[in-house]
Order: C-alpha cells, then structure tokens, then sequence
C-alpha cells in the first residue's frame, strides 16, 4: 500500500488538484465575470469549491492513555485543513465533473501520545503508517466522471462517482455501492458525500415515464484501488480507533487482502434499481452485488479460503447479494412523511469466536473473532418519519424545523447461537440476533437560516449506549459558513478497557470516552 | 325683536355658508396653485408625497393610485416611485382566443368555490366579474391558474437577495429553475398534457453558493379544484446524494430561509379554494412596475458585487430593498382582492392587486395573526416573447420586505416563457438528479 503505484497515484492527484487550481484563477476568470465560470451556447464550466477547517477537543480521558501517564481531556484531537475543488463542464450533450481534495493534519500532543502508544503495545514498526498523521493526510481525486444522453431516454455515467441507493439516515442499509472512510470524520459529519469512498463505475439511467418510473443499473468494471473497496476505520491506532484499541496500529499485524478469493476488487460487481411512483408513494426495487461494507478478519489461527499474509489477519470484505426495497410517501393526516427501507442481504460475513483470545467460550475455537469466517444472511429494515415540527410558538423559530425519527434494525435471520459470532473482529462480544438503534434529530432556523442550532440523538435499544450530537451551524456570509458541536457518547456500561479482553463492548462502547467539541470553519468559492 | 330673532335663526346658516365659501377657495386656490399634471420621469418620495398627491398624472391623482400600505412604504421605507407612462400590454392572441372561446364552458360551483370546464385562457374575463359577486373574489385568483407565463416557464438564473434594512445586504442563493404547466398550455401543441391529474411541475437547482451548489427540489401539484391532495415535493439533497420526499404540506411554509412563503410565489400562488374566504374589495387604479428593464440578473457581473449584478434592487441606500430608483411605474387597473388564510397560515389577511385585464399581480401586502401589517410585495414585471414567438406577461423581481423584522428577501429572474426544446420529461423527478448534478447550468 506505500508502493511506487501509491507514489504515482498521489504524484497524479496532486497534479489534478493542481490543474483545478489553475483553472480557477486562470481564463475561467474572464468569460462572463462570473468569478470561475464560462458560458456559452454549447460550452459551459464551473468551479466552486472550499477551504475549511476543524478543531476539536477532547471531552474526556481515554484509558488507553493510563500505560504513558498521559492524558487526554481538554487536548485537541484533531487540527484539520481541507481543500476541494469542484469543477464542471458542459461540451455539447456531455457533461463533466471533477473533484479533488487534499487533507492535512498537525498532529497534536494528544495525537503524538497516542503515536507514542504504539511502543508500549509492539505496534510501533511494521506499521502502514510511520506518522499517525498519515491516516488522514490525503490528496484524491475524488470524483472524475462524463455523462451523456442517448436519446431522451437514456444517459449513462462513465468515470469515478458515487452512486447512492437507499433511504436511511446515519447507517446503511441499500447505500452498499461504495464504502466509507471512516477514519478521520467526526461522528456525524453531515454530508457523507465526503467520506463516502467514489469508485470507477459505468451507470446508466434509463427514463421510462409510460411506467412513471426509472431504471438504474451500473457495473463496477473492477480498476479500482484496494483502499476504495468497503469501509476504512482508523484502524492505524487513531483518535477514531474503537475504545480500547487507540493507539494501537493494527496495521503493524494485520494487512488489508483485497485479492482474496470471497472479495477480489478485480472481480466485476454491479445493481439495477427500478424507482418510481405510484399511488402517491415513492417506491424502489433494487438488487446488488457488492462487497461486504465491514471487513472481517481472514484469520492466521483459522484461515478462511486463503493464509492470510498479516501476522495476525486479513481485512477481507467478501461480497454480498443485496436486494431491497423501499417505500416514501406524504400523509396528510399526520402531515408527515413516513419511509420505510427493507434490504435482504445473502452471505453477510461474520467472525467466530466469542470470549477473550487466550481463553475463548467455546473450547477450540480462536477468541476475539479470529476463529474464522462464517456467513449469514440479514434483514436490515428501516422505519422513519420526517415532520416539519412547527416549534415557531415554542422557540421563536422563523421557520418549522425539520425533524426526522428512524428506527433501524439489522436481524441475523437463522440466528443461532451455537454459531458462536463476534460482533466485530477484534472483539470478544458474541452478536445479537437483533441489533436496532433509534435515531431522531431536529433543526432550529432563526435569521433567515443564518442561525441553526441542531440537536441529534441515537439510543442503541438492543444493547444500550447512544450519542447525542447538539449543533450549531452558523451562515456568516456568502463565504464564511461555521459549524460547532458536541459528540456526545455513552456505552451503557458495555465497552471495553483491556485489549483482546472478553469485556461486553457494543456498538457504542467502541466510542467510549471519546466525546469531543468540535469547531468547523468554512470558506467558500 | 322679529329681525332679531331672524337674525338670530340664519346666523348659523350664514356662518356655515360662509364657511363653506371661504373653504371652497381655499381648496381651489390650493388646487390652483399646487395641483398639476406630473411629468413622466417625476420622482415620488417621503419628502414630496404630501405635496403632490393630489397632483395628477395621466388625469388621475397620485393619492388615488397609491393605496395606503405603498403609501406607508413610501414615508416609512424609503421607497420612490419615478412615474412612467402606462402602455398597452397585448396578450397573445392563442390566450385571447382561448378566453373567448373558453369562457363560456367554465362553470363556477358556489357550493365548494371549485370551477369545471376550463381548457385554457382566463377562466372568467374581466367582463364577467361583477363587484357585487361574493364569489369575484374567487374568480379572480382562478385566473392566476391561467397563468401569463407561457406553456414553460424558464425562471433563468433566479437569485433570492437576503438584504437586512439597517446592514444592507448580507447573501444571496442562486438557482436555475423551470415550471411546466401540464394544463392550459398554449404553445401550438397539445392544450393539455397527461391525464389530467396533475397541473404543473416545478424544479429548482441551486448552483451558488457551493454549500447549496447541486441541491434540488421537484414539486407537483395536483389537478384537484378543491386543494384537497397536496403537492408532492422531493428534494435531491447533494451533500448524501439522495432523493428525499418532502412534506407535501409546506405550501404556507417560508421557502428555505426566505423571507417569501411558498405561498407568496407571484404574490399568490395557492388555489382560492386553500383560502377560506376571498373578496373582492374593489377595482381601483395603483401605479405598478409592469415594464421592468430587459436584464433583471446580469450575469456578466461578479457575485461580489451584488448591486451589479441584481441591478433592479436598490441595494444602495437605506433599507436596501426597494425597487432601483430609475424603475419606471405606471398606472395600471387592479383588482383588490382581500384574502382569508386558514387559520394555520401564518397570515390573518393577504390582499393583492391584480391587472384587470390579465391575470398578473402587482402589489400586495399581509397581515400577522394580530392583524398588524408585517409583509409587503413589489413585484416588477415585463413582457416577454418566448422563444417560440408567444407573447408572455411575467414577473421577474419580487420584493417580498418583512416590514416589521426590518428585513426583505428580493428575488430577480431574466424570466423566459416557453424556452425552445423544453419537453414534459425535462422537468420530472427522474431528472432532478441528473440536473442538480450538472448544477442546472
């Protein structure tokens, strides 16, 4: 992953980045005065874009940091700059678009003790990091894509993009096309547009409105890299790394396969969707295949289909069958809208082994969830309703605040106990048959939308734990945007202090003690 | 004692009589020596309104053509008024013709407020509305579904100015939008498109600034007289790259973080039968913008300068919303119609003054819960040919002032009706991502 094929790729992002900032203070000036864009009758091109910056802070200490005498309460957990540029273009019928974004972090004295962390822990050589600021320093081009129409009906989509199918807020159930990057994000950083991980696809939209309808489909051809394919956690012993595990570079025993027999990237995947209206509703019916979002760990102990090359395991992300189905529609009786989101998911791999790894719960298997690979199928199913509360009366609001509640369920169909699975590798926590989490939020709009306070919260009602997420978003100007808030995390008692240990982490345990303020500043172009 | 007492009984008499004499030339030598003709090109303002409101231009007198909420603007929003000649707006002849011919099959239903039988044109002419009609009121907002704009609406690049009375402005959202009617079009082609359920489409594509660059809504709405079944609204949220259905009952709602409800749109844009009540107050003569200069957006200007760029905002001086100085206002014949919204509706009254003779609002003003005046309306307008030769009426700035925040959201549009190659799928939920991703341009 630190090949000369890296090396080139960063080489070739930064030349983009490069030629997007050219073209933003180059001739696009001139045309029309528009400041960075052209028109004409059959040529037209923009570019917008962003520098923002986070600060965020520490609400708590971290047990991690005990073994230094260290700790982290009050110390800044991330100083963050970023750089997108967003250009498009019309030749003709064809439109193009380009994104690119660089990242940088200073690392902190709370970021530099958790570096420091990996020499008490024998992570500190062998690594995929030397510097824990290279989890998140990044240059990517994130989207680059061309479309154009066939006809009336037709228009197909050829490049690096992103492609979302589902309903959900917050979690996923349809919205398997791409993984995210969950490596250096806030817990709820809005648009997951800039997380979601872009992948090479060809799609196409096909309109066919006798039916009042459209179909989708796309093909993933299978170029894209090994760090595009399923989620990305902060596995590299970052300040996102799950409780009790920051600081501890996994990455030094393990190695992410993506060659791997159940999940090669150079394997083709690919969906159709059917989307439409009827009687009143909003509906959708779609088929995937894709790669599981979550890796699993191809053990050493239990290799599955393949040894893995990590001293201890393999990330691997098999693939998965995914159909789903959803539904929308407005009541005028609730004044509401209500949604629901159903996904079938074949071959959902899991780990096995409960307990803790030196003393697994069931004798002859290998703990923490290296005692292979086991899949099942899932039912993930998402209820909702939005409402526009009017909180005018109440909080002088100049406006009604849109409000969402969602509940959101992952069931193990053919749950069995004796399967002996892990929530998460890593882990000693045996799954649950089911696992449902409710969600609400609202926003507050005073000033003409300038003044936005937020309040979101999330209760794991299966396991408990949850978070709290109260904002503020401010519009400044034209320009200058400004976001702060708290992320508020409680495990419910159910989190983990002892590395490889069989203590009850959930969900919200993997997030304990890590609460943060965070500060956001926006310039805009 | 007899001439005593006849003195005695005329003397009020005299008094009155010569009271009334002495009156009289007063206020004709006041005439006399202050009530003139104006000129074209007479500036209106707080400081000389007084003085010539009984002055008169095109043979009527200014008070008689300022009603008392632009009266108010003009002594207490600094808003002037440059007086113009009015000139004959000829609507297209296919809109002529459909009235004609159309008229006669409308049928009004006293019982419900709801009308059949309409294809296209005005659904009640101004020769059929009679003041004396409890149900004018209704008639005449049931013109505004026969709407001037054209078959297609091109509401090219549409800008909401948010201006603060005392700072000035302060930021503005840009969009590219488009509207068409499924019903009554007039384009050459078919009068009605569809099966009838559905009356017209409309999508906004914001394209700046980038926070909202690629966000998108697709609205519907129904083809039902009695507002029974709401629209239906999506928005295409760009920052999760997803379509969302929206409340379909946010038709009293602002718009975003406007200071315009959806109902405002074109000073009035819900279906009489939303309302609980609407009566015609009278028909009277205002001075309105119904020339506004060609360019109302000039996209040649840069978004750092906001005045350049929405040049028919006087964003210049004090409170930095009304209409640029140099806007031509005329005299126009309106009718004025009182509204009563349900009791939901943020407004306990919206009153309207609409073109007699085509269905085109001017001005209008609305009244909080408390009955207090809290919104006024100044919408400029302008003829307009479409791209297919079809001769429009169109509004391309609203100034909608939130009188009693100090605060007013403006919106300019180089308005176009019926833009050439427009087809009904082009404005459809299964495009709105494909156009918000192209950011409308």
């Amino acid at each position: 992953m630190t090949s000369k094929g890296a090396t080139k790729r960063k080489a070739a992002s930064i030349a983009v980045l490069a030629a997007l900032a050219g073209a933003a203070g180059g001739p696009a000036q001139g045309a029309n005065g528009e400041g960075s864009s052209w028109a004409a009758d059959d040529f037209s091109f923009n570019l917008s874009g962003y520098a923002r910056g986070w600060v965020s802070v520490n609400l708590q200490n971290q047990p991690e940091l005990d073994v230094i005498d260290k700790d982290s309460k009050g110390k800044l957990s991330m100083v963050r700059g970023s750089l997108l540029l967003d250009a498009d273009a019309k030749t003709g019928p064809v439109k193009w678009k380009a994104i690119g974004r660089a990242d940088r972090e200073h690392k902190t004295s709370y970021l530099n003790d958790l570096e420091r962390l990996r020499e008490t822990n024998g992570t500190a050589v062998g690594g995929h990091s030397s510097s824990i600021t290279d989890n998140y320093n990044n240059n990517e081009l994130r989207e680059f894509w061309a479309e154009m129409p066939f006809g009336d009906r037709v228009t197909v989509k050829v490049g690096k993009q992103q492609l979302v199918w589902g309903e959900s807020d917050f979690f996923h159930a349809m919205d398997l096309v791409h993984g995210y990057d969950l490596s250096w994000r806030l817990f709820f950083e809005g648009e997951n547009e800039e997380w979601r991980k872009p992948l090479t696809l060809i799609s196409t939209k096909i309109r066919v409105p006798e039916a009042n309808g459209m179909l989708a489909a796309y093909v993933r051809p299978g170029v894209d890299r090994c760090e595009d394919i399923g989620n990305t956690y902060d596995i590299r012993g970052g300040r996102w790394f799950f409780q009790p595990y920051r600081g501890f570079d996994l990455s030094a025993v393990t190695d992410k396969d993506c060659d791997h027999p159940d999940g090669d990237r150079d394997d083709v995947t690919g969906g159709v969707r059917w989307s439409g209206e009827a009687f009143g509703l909003s509906y959708s019916l779609a088929y995937l295949t894709s790669f599981s979002a979550d890796p699993v760990a191809n053990s050493a102990f239990k290799p599955y289909k393949k040894a893995p090359s990590g001293a201890v395991f393999d990330l691997i992300h098999p693939k998965i069958d995914v159909l789903g189905a959803t539904v929308s529609g407005y009541s005028a009786a609730l004044d509401a809208v209500l949604s629901a989101e159903m996904a079938y998911t074949k071959d959902q791999p899991f780990n096995v082994g409960t307990g803790a790894f030196l003393a697994p719960n069931v004798p002859g298997h290998v703990g923490i969830g290296l005692g292979g690979v086991k899949k099942k199928n899932t039912l993930t199913t998402m209820l909702r309703i939005d409402k526009d509360l009017d909180l005018q009366g109440l909080f002088g609001t100049s406006r009604p605040s849109f409000s969402s509640i969602q509940l959101f369920n992952t069931q193990v169909l053919g749950f069995d106990r004796d399967d002996d699975l892990v929530r998460l590798f890593a882990y000693g926590t045996a799954l649950t048959e089911h696992n449902t989490i409710l969600t609400a939020f609202t926003t507050l709009n005073y000033a003409n939308d300038t003044i936005n306070p937020g309040f979101a919260i999330g209760v794991d009602l299966s396991h408990g734990g949850g978070f709290a997420i109260p904002s503020l978003s401010l519009t400044l100007s034209d320009e200058w945007l400004a976001r702060i808030e708290a992320d508020i995390f409680w495990s419910g008692g159910k989190s983990n202090k002892t590395q490889f240990s069989n203590e009850p982490s959930q969900l919200f345990g993997y997030f304990d003690k890590a609460s943060q303020l965070v500060f956001r500043l926006t310039r805009q172009f | 004692m007899h001439n005593d007492l006849k003195f005695t009984a005329h003397a009020p008499v005299r008094r009155t009589a010569l009271a009334s004499a002495v009156g009289l030339l007063l206020v004709l030598s006041a005439q006399g020596a202050q009530a003139k003709a104006l000129d074209a090109g007479f500036v209106i303002d707080k400081d000389n309104y007084e003085s010539i409101k009984n002055d008169t231009f095109e043979d009527k007198t200014i008070a008689s053509m300022v009603p008392e909420k632009l009266e108010w603007m003009i002594k207490n929003h600094n808003l002037t008024i440059k007086l113009a000649h009015s000139k004959k707006i000829e609507m297209d002849p296919k809109y002529v013709e459909a009235t004609k011919s159309g008229a006669k099959d409308v049928k009004f239903n006293p019982a419900d407020r709801t009308i059949s039988g309409w294809k296209a044109g005005m659904p009640f002419p101004p020769e059929t509305i009679k003041l004396d009609d409890p149900h004018a009121g209704d008639k005449v907002i049931w013109n505004l579904r026969a709407a001037t704009y054209g078959a297609t609406m091109d509401l090219r690049d549409i800008a909401w100015v948010f201006l603060d009375a005392k700072k000035g402005y302060e930021r503005v959202q840009a969009f590219q939008s488009r509207r068409y009617y499924m019903e009554g079009r007039l384009d050459g082609g078919p009068v009605s498109v569809g099966d009838g359920d559905v009356s017209q489409k409309t999508y906004f594509v914001a394209h700046y600034p980038q926070d909202i660059r690629g966000l998108g809504t697709f609205s519907q709405r129904y083809n039902q007289a009695d507002s029974k079944k709401p629209d239906d609204s999506y928005a295409y949220l760009k920052s999760v790259r997803r379509t969302r259905r929206l409340s379909g009952g946010a038709w009293m709602d602002p718009i975003g973080g406007t200071d315009q409800l959806y109902d405002d749109w074109d000073i009035w844009d819900a279906w009489p039968t939303k309302y609980v009540e609407n009566k015609l107050i009278e028909k009277r003569w205002v001075l309105a913008i119904a020339h506004s200069p060609d360019m109302s957006v000039d996209t040649a200007q840069p978004w750092t300068d906001p005045q350049k760029r929405f040049p028919r905002i006087n964003m210049a001086e004090p409170p930095f919303s009304n209409p640029a100085k140099d806007i031509g206002w005329e005299p126009r014949e309106v009718y004025v119609v009182e509204g009563t919204p349900p009791p939901e509706h943020p407004y306990s009254k919206k009153v309207a003054y609409i073109e007699v003779d085509f269905p085109r609002p001017y001005l209008g003003y609305a009244l909080d819960r408390k009955g207090e005046f809290w919104k006024m309306f100044i919408f400029q307008n302008r003829p307009d040919v479409g791209d297919d030769g079809y001769k429009a009426v169109m509004p391309v700035i609203g100034h909608i002032i939130d009188v009693k925040r100090g605060h007013a959201t403006n919106w300019s549009s180089n308005m176009k009706s019926n833009p050439k190659g427009v087809k009904e799928t082009d404005v459809s939920l299964n495009i709105l991502e494909e156009v918000a991703t192209g950011a409308g341009r």
